[in-house]
């Protein structure tokens, strides 16, 4: 997407400078807790501060996994992760699908009222969510996270999927139920492999806003063994004491899976498959 | 092998008629083409029959079925796009052979199927590539062979030739006439192209505005023209037409500017309908001839000389009307001249000024 940015004397440097300012932002906080995680908590308390650990222990890591049962939030995240975004990419892609192809009235209007119920205040869903889980009997269980968070997910991934499919010919698909395809195989066969930029975007999108959702993970699964990793990690923290150092080490097991996931899913976001299937 | 019925087609969009109750029979075995000017709803019409849109308001039948209700992939037909529609993700191979996979044809079947259409194509050294890497012509072969492969009842065509250049047109031109006539399918070909339908079709549909003027022969239609649309329409140059006077014993014709020219006994009798009225006076190319002594000769001031090399095509003025006329190759004109046109008028059209029908038979 080409935007039209104001002209600045220096835009190379401009840039730059602003590239460099999101990475320290980004970078630096996680490794400060990389650094954090290998110290003793005497030497992190200790004055002057040391940057650098000044005898690297792994004794932290330990930790992270004998205090908790931090495997099994791992695995309920990862769980819940998994599911809501699975639920939230089949049902945005059939919604985005909808507003691209099926000649709906007001596709415009559709999309930007869907994008405002994203602007609801999480907080203010807390307490219906509350009860309607409880009505349910879903407290404490997997789908109580995964629903709701398949529905937050779904404005914004929608939105990613409906100006991917937009850019695929209608020929395509044509083409294809000619060929023998429903409207949903053609957009199995043919329009998700030539959008998996778009549809691994979204995808990302909405495991990481469930790999972080810390609000409504708290509320709706409070027992010990259905918490995920962000509810998970403040269990560290004792009464009187915040042993950083182990919750550092916490946060980095927490934040590896999502990274290696998004390095292996990185050459297909960037990939550019449609060429040349159409004359130009 | 089916017959294409269209009984009283109509399609909107909205509120905006596109196609006004169109009635087609197109037979089995048939090659069809539709023809007309941008917008008249060539496509719109193709789309119908291929299921890409509903119909509005008739009946469609293909092979003696109402398929109105069946979706694209139940009417047993196959489309080549305008602009190719080849799966930029699959290779050659699998672009030909995805029609038959969600058919479930078994493997080797398929494979061979693949292999035949391929050669016939002369694309089997292409099967591996992906449609990237293909030039313009090699990726219509390919559009072809995702066609022919699954031996429909029906070949679709919307302007498969339009984005080729001339040369590669023509060629694939013929190659297209071949195809019809290995497999004998029947075929309904969109073009704006009137070179493409006269040689391509058995029969013609020209469409204006959503009305269909007329579907017969290439020759009928060239011929005996039903109106002064179809007959501007087919033939190229096009016909020249003349509004003009015509007396009741129909001896001379005026075209304006005291310019009157003479007409032939025999022409006479052609000029009939025209007796005493007035009429648009329709003469193709070649019937303006060079000539001096003849029947209908006058003068004519040239306006513009076009070599094609095995003719000349001279613009020339006579009276009010301008008319195009075929001359030999060596006619040796130049603008500014003044030479003698002889108007075979026993080869006129006459049309009615107002509602355009042919008066002539
Ligand atoms: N989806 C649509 N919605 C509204 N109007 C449409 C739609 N598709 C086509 N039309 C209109 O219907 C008319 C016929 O369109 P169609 O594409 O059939 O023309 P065509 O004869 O194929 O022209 P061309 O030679 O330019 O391809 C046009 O006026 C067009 O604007
Ligand atoms: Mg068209």
């Amino acid at each position: 997407m080409a935007m039209a940015l104001p002209r600045f004397p220096n835009k190379r440097k401009m840039i730059w400078l602003a590239a460099l300012i999101v990475a320290a932002n980004g970078f630096l906080p996680v490794l400060w807790i990389l650094l954090t995680s290998v110290k003793t908590e005497t030497e992190l308390m200790r004055l002057p501060i040391t940057i650098l650990p000044a005898a690297p222990t792994l004794q932290n890591y330990v930790r992270v996994f004998t205090d908790q049962p931090i495997h099994l939030f791992l695995w309920n995240s990862f769980a819940v992760a998994v599911l809501s975004t699975a639920l939230c990419i089949t049902v945005s892609a059939l919604a985005a699908y909808a507003l691209v192809r099926l000649r709906l009235p007001a596709p415009g209007l559709i999309l930007s009222v869907l994008l405002a119920i994203a602007m609801f205040p999480l907080i203010s869903l807390v307490v219906p969510l509350f009860q309607t889980m409880r009505s349910l009997e879903l407290l404490n269980t997997w789908p109580a996270l995964i629903l709701p968070y398949a529905v937050l997910s779904m404005p914004v991934c929608t939105m990613v999927l409906v100006s991917f499919f937009q850019d695929i010919p209608n020929d395509l698909e044509n083409a294809a139920m000619i060929d023998g395809c429903t409207r949903v195989g053609a957009l199995w066969h043919v329009v998700i492999p030539l959008t998996a930029p778009g549809v691994f975007t979204a995808a990302i999108l909405a495991f990481v806003n469930c790999w972080d959702e810390f609000l409504l993970a708290l509320t709706l699964s409070s027992r010990v063994v259905k918490r995920t990793l962000p509810v998970g990690i403040t269990l560290y923290q004792g009464e009187f004491a915040f042993p950083w150092p182990i919750i550092s080490a916490a946060l980095i097991v927490a934040i590896v899976p999502v990274s290696i996931l998004i390095a292996v899913f990185q050459d297909r976001v960037v990939g550019g498959l449609t060429s040349g299937g159409m004359k130009g | 092998m089916a017959a294409v019925e269209i009984r009283s087609v109509r399609k909107s969009f909205g509120r905006v008629d596109v196609i006004h109750g169109i009635d087609i029979t197109v037979d089995d075995g048939e090659f069809a083409v539709l023809v007309g000017p941008s917008g008249c709803g060539k496509s719109t019409l193709l789309r119908m029959i291929a299921g890409l849109e509903s119909v509005s308001d008739g009946e469609i039948a293909i092979g003696g079925k109402v398929v109105n209700d069946l979706p694209p992939r139940e009417r047993d037909i196959a489309m080549v796009f305008q602009d190719y529609a080849l799966y930029p993700h699959k290779t050659v191979a699998e672009n030909i052979a995805f029609g038959l996979r969600m058919r479930g044809t078994p493997k080797p079947e398929m494979e061979k199927l693949v292999r035949e259409a391929s050669d016939i194509l002369q694309i089997g050294h292409l099967l591996e590539r992906k449609p990237g890497q293909l030039s313009g012509g090699q990726r219509q072969r390919v559009a072809m062979g995702r066609a022919i492969v699954r031996r429909p009842k029906v070949f679709l065509f919307d302007e498969p030739l339009s984005n080729l250049d001339a040369q590669l047109r023509a060629e694939m031109r013929i190659e297209i006439k071949k195809l019809h006539q290995r497999f004998g399918t029947t075929i309904v070909y969109v073009t704006h192209d009137q070179i493409e339908a006269m040689t391509l079709a058995d029969r013609i549909a020209i469409l204006k505005g959503g009305y269909l003027q007329q579907f017969a022969s290439p020759n009928t239609c060239y011929a005996r023209p039903v109106n002064r649309f179809v007959a501007g329409f087919i033939g190229s140059p096009p016909m020249n037409f003349a509004e003009t006077d015509v007396d009741a014993g129909i001896s001379r014709l005026s075209l304006g500017q005291g310019l009157s020219v003479p007409v032939s006994p025999e022409a006479r009798q052609r000029l009939q309908p025209a007796a005493g009225r007035r009429v648009v006076l329709g003469l193709r190319p070649e019937h303006v001839k060079p000539g001096a002594g003849g029947p209908s000769s006058v003068p004519a001031g040239v306006e513009l000389v076009e070599p094609l090399g095995s003719e000349t095509l001279v613009l020339l003025r006579l009276g009010d009307a301008l008319f195009t006329g075929r001359f030999p190759a060596e006619a040796g004109l130049k603008p500014g001249d003044t030479t003698p046109v002889d108007c075979a008028f026993a080869n006129a059209h006459l049309f009615d000024p107002q509602s355009g029908q042919a008066l002539t038979a």
